[in-house]
């Protein structure tokens, strides 16, 4: 349900802006594709949806910044015709969000379409009446496509009494342009209505729950920003609508100077502690700082989080530094570069940067505002070996600088090793240093799902593959692999960011032809049998297609459901439980199950997997490898994981290859040296 | 889909102020549009080429239509010459109204040129210009009280965020290939391919809502809205002088006859 903060007047908050550039972004993609590939016309009108759901969830004036956004964006891409597609889209998505919000009726939606259908038109025939010339080129091509038609048509007998009624219906359109005109605009409003009152509709009631959130608050406390020393005495925090409480009670105290760290699980309310600290009010129990929390304000607390890509958002490293700063704060950007490392690289692309890379850019915008205390929430969890040990070494190296804190929270002990003091958390609370395993999901169990058809090797033959080939923006990803996995075989393929593996698991699955070679799987190439190799993305939301478990599952290839509770067992999560489930309800690691699931339905012999450890903590990431280890040995499949890093697949795999710039460097089978 | 990609290479057109870019795209779009005759149609041709040379755009930038689009070209192109109509021309004792050929050789052409100009601007400017050239330009918007940076904060969190969606878009129709066809149950054809539309747009948007939320929390760990660039640029003598050059040529382009 709406809140009431949909209400509020004055500048749009971070989340309406935001969630009005995604949609707007979304809507740019939709109308594109829809206007150069005419098979594909009507999924121009689908951006309905996208803003629609904006009008949905937010004011007009956010709408309004979408469409302005979307406009724009898709002039640069494709010219104006794709700016009457969005402003029709925006218009009518508008209408329709609204009325889905307001909980109107399809007659108050029709009613809405009859005020903007004529709005819309008089707008086309007044633009079309100014820009005359154009206008009466475009009808000339209409007038003489249909005279070369007459004339052709003049040679086939029979056809002359309709020809002459078709002539004369040209005639008066064309003549009456601008009726013609009127009639088509509100007929394509009328549709679009339809067409977003259907699947706007369907949409949103199944995303009911879940709306644009931002878990953080902008700082309402009127003091100046006075963060340390900070201290908490028995504070309890409760999410709304929840039975219990997340963290609590909790006392610990956090000087200038030096390096906290807070260990423990997902699920053990060390991020609400994070979030305590960066200023939300607790529910219970008393937080004293001497001045407000500031959280982005100068002096304040700075808070850098856990995913790379979404931190950014600047599109060069130089604009993000000082992305979000007050207009007119000047700050020292190659300085502040040097401090993390990134010296020289304000000029540089972000999207061409590595996680670990990101995250520092990350620490340096939060350095921007000079901060007192900076919060490192799970930064390291989605960065490669490397990264995450040049990012620990800057934060260690943070509060001898610079006098200020750190607190950085992390799944991993080696991390909270190097701080000045240790927190461990545990089912929102503080406990003694000692190892609880909670197991996250029980372990595999039930009937094989063997693969399919007879176990055939894997080739890659010559392979390579460049991006763009042959246009300026030619990008080489592979150069040349050759590799063999044979049946049963359990792979690492580990290479750093740039080094092709994530284009190497794509021409595994038989999704990407490469440029050079071929990839085989038996003495077919793969492309000819796709999903006789099942690739598990990372993001596993994107893999689950369907509203719940029991159905995606059917949809994947499950022929009943036998084979899905089958395919349920087999990666650990029991049918009775998870059949019925929607697939927005489950956690981040059920949908990696289930994705899992969706790919063993079509029981395939090889099993890729991309980054399947990222983001989990230990006993996550355990039970994964125990469930690969078993899909492995058990169910007899090939299973190849891509990952940037070694640790902790040593049960599943026992070949590591090595990729670097696109080639194969190293391969443990050829060397003869185990993991 | 290689437009707005930035050509990386060093040329006086990619020195040149996005907003310049921008003024000449949308200069250039209304005057073709209100003047589509032959003469504007070879000068806004000759800026563009003249842009594409000066700004060593190399030939591998250009966009490769399909074969269809090739197809489709000749063939309404054929049925526009067998309309007929003035100017006619004798040829080999035949007698060809070549009129309707005219009118669709000019409309082609504004077409294309249309799509070139926005092409141009795209190869030759960094993307993450284009937002504060906006910002920049619309600042006599600011008089009436418009938010005009939180509208050119939009666009770039847009900019921002359509790598990130068209990956999305990629990976949710690759995980689309590796499942099966649909099976046939009991449901009517019409009914199942509305649930798939359904089911896939569910997922588009249930992953750019928690895209928005992390944007959001980005937003709000610096302090809410603020500076989108580093540097902020304004135009130079360079911008002045293509200005006005592409002032004088839009007007020429107006002398003649339509």
């Amino acid at each position: 349900m709406p809140d009431d903060a949909t209400r509020t007047t004055g500048p749009l908050r971070p989340v309406e802006i935001a969630t009005a550039a995604v949609m707007a972004a979304l809507a740019v993609v939709l109308t594109v594709v829809g206007w150069f590939l005419p098979h594909l016309t009507i999924v121009a009108a689908f951006a309905v949806v996208p803003l629609g759901v904006v009008a949905h969830h937010h004011r007009l004036r956010a709408l309004l910044a979408a469409m302005f956004a979307a406009s724009v964006l898709s002039f640069l891409v494709a010219g104006t015709g794709t700016v009457t597609n969005v402003v029709e889209c925006a218009a009518v998505g508008g209408l329709v969000g609204v009325a889905k919000r307001r909980g109107w009726g399809l007659g108050v939606v029709a009613a809405g379409v009859a005020v903007i259908g004529p709005v819309l038109a008089a707008v086309s025939v007044g633009l079309l009446a100014v820009f005359a010339a154009l206008r009466k080129l475009t009808l000339a091509q209409f007038r003489n496509t249909w005279k070369g038609v007459r004339r052709i048509l003049a040679g086939v007998p029979g056809t002359a009494g309709l020809v002459h009624h078709a002539d004369r219906f040209v005639a008066t359109a064309l003549r009456d342009w601008w009726a013609t005109v009127a009639i088509v605009v509100i007929a394509a409003t009328a549709w679009f209505a339809i067409l977003g009152w259907v699947f706007i509709g369907a949409v949103l009631d199944r995303l009911r729950w879940i709306r644009p959130q931002d878990r953080l608050e902008l700082d309402s406390d009127p003091r100046p920003p006075g963060p340390l020393p900070v201290a908490l005495h028995d504070v309890r925090y409760r999410y709304p609508g929840a039975d219990s409480d997340a963290l609590g009670p909790v006392s610990l105290a956090v000087q200038p100077g030096e390096m906290v760290a807070l260990v423990g699980d997902n699920g053990s309310g060390k991020s609400t502690l994070a979030r305590v600290l960066a200023g939300r009010p607790p529910t219970a129990g008393k937080v004293t700082r001497p001045g407000s929390a500031g959280l982005g304000r100068r002096g304040g607390t700075a808070l850098v989080m856990q995913h790379p890509e979404t931190q950014v958002l600047g599109v060069r490293v130089a604009d993000d530094v000082v992305w979000g700063l007050p207009a007119g704060a000047e700050v020292d950007v190659a300085a502040l570069l040097d401090a993390v490392g990134l010296a020289g690289m304000g000029g540089r692309e972000t999207s061409g940067l590595s996680g670990g890379e990101l995250q520092r850019l990350a620490v340096a915008a939060a350095l921007a505002r000079d901060p007192r205390l900076l919060i490192s929430d799970e930064s390291t969890a989605m960065v490669d070996e490397e990264g995450r040990r040049e990012l620990t070494a800057l934060l260690r190296s943070l509060p001898g600088r610079r006098g200020m804190a750190v607190v950085h929270v992390t799944h991993r002990a080696e991390e909270a090793a190097v701080a000045d003091h240790r927190y461990r958390l545990a089912a929102g609370r503080l406990v003694p240093d000692a190892d609880p395993a909670i197991s996250n999901g029980s372990a595999p169990d039930g009937a094989p799902v063997a693969p399919a058809g007879r176990p055939a090797p894997l080739e890659l033959e010559g392979v390579s593959h460049t991006y763009g080939l042959g246009t300026p923006w030619e990008q080489p990803a592979l150069r040349g692999v050759d590799l063999v996995v044979e049946p049963r075989e359990g792979v690492l393929v580990v290479g750093g960011n740039g080094s092709g593996k994530s284009t190497l698991a794509w021409i595994m699955a038989g999704l990407l032809r490469p440029t050079f070679g071929e990839c085989r799987l038996g003495d077919r190439p793969v492309r000819q049998q796709v999903g006789a190799v099942g690739l598990a993305f990372q993001h596993a939301r994107l893999q689950l297609q369907r509203a719940t478990v029991g159905r995606d599952l059917r949809a994947a290839g499950a022929p009943d459901d036998a084979a899905a509770a089958a395919a349920l067992a087999a990666v650990g999560l029991p049918a009775s439980e998870f059949a019925e489930r929607r697939v927005d309800s489950l956690s981040g690691g059920e949908q990696r199950r289930v994705a899992l699931a969706g790919l063993l339905a079509r029981r395939p012999s090889v099993l890729v997997l991309d980054e399947p450890l990222a983001g989990l903590d230990r006993p996550a990431r355990d039970a994964l490898v125990d469930l690969l280890a078993g899909l492995r040995f058990r169910h007899g499949l090939t299973v190849v994981v891509i990952s940037h890093d070694l640790a902790g697949m040593g049960k599943v795999c026992d070949r590591v290859v090595r990729l670097h710039e696109g080639r194969v460097v190293s391969d443990s089978a050829r060397e003869g040296a185990p993991l | 889909m290689n437009l707005l990609r930035e050509v990386k290479v060093d040329s006086p057109v990619h020195r040149l102020w996005a907003g310049t870019k921008l003024l000449v795209v949308v200069g250039l779009s209304v005057t073709l549009s209100y003047f589509p005759s032959w003469g504007a149609i070879g000068l806004a041709t000759a800026l563009l080429a003249a842009a594409t040379l000066v700004g060593r755009i190399p030939p591998g930038a250009w966009p490769r239509p399909p074969r269809w689009f090739w197809v489709v070209l000749v063939v309404t192109g054929g049925l526009a010459s067998v309309a007929g109509g003035s100017p006619h021309v004798k040829v080999a004792g035949v007698v060809l109204g070549l009129g309707g050929l005219d009118d669709y050789c000019r409309f082609v052409a504004v077409g294309v040129l249309l799509l070139l100009a926005a092409a141009v601007l795209g190869w030759t400017t960094p993307i993450g210009e284009i937002a504060p050239a906006l910002s920049r330009l619309m600042w006599p918007l600011r008089l009436v009280r418009l938010p005009v940076d939180e509208a050119a904060t939009a666009v770039a969190l847009s900019v921002r965020s359509l790598p990130l969606l068209v990956g999305e878009m990629r990976t949710l129709i690759a995980a689309r290939r590796l499942r099966p066809a649909p099976a046939r149950p009991g449901r009517s054809e019409v009914e199942r391919w509305l649930d798939e539309i359904v089911d896939l747009m569910v997922a588009a948007i249930a992953v750019s809502i928690r895209r928005a939320g992390e944007l959001s929390e980005a937003i709000t760990a610096r302090g809410g809205l603020g500076r989108i660039a580093a540097r902020v640029r304004g135009p130079g003598a360079a911008d002045v002088a293509v200005m006005v050059g592409t002032a004088a040529l839009c007007y020429a382009a107006t002398l003649f006859p339509t």
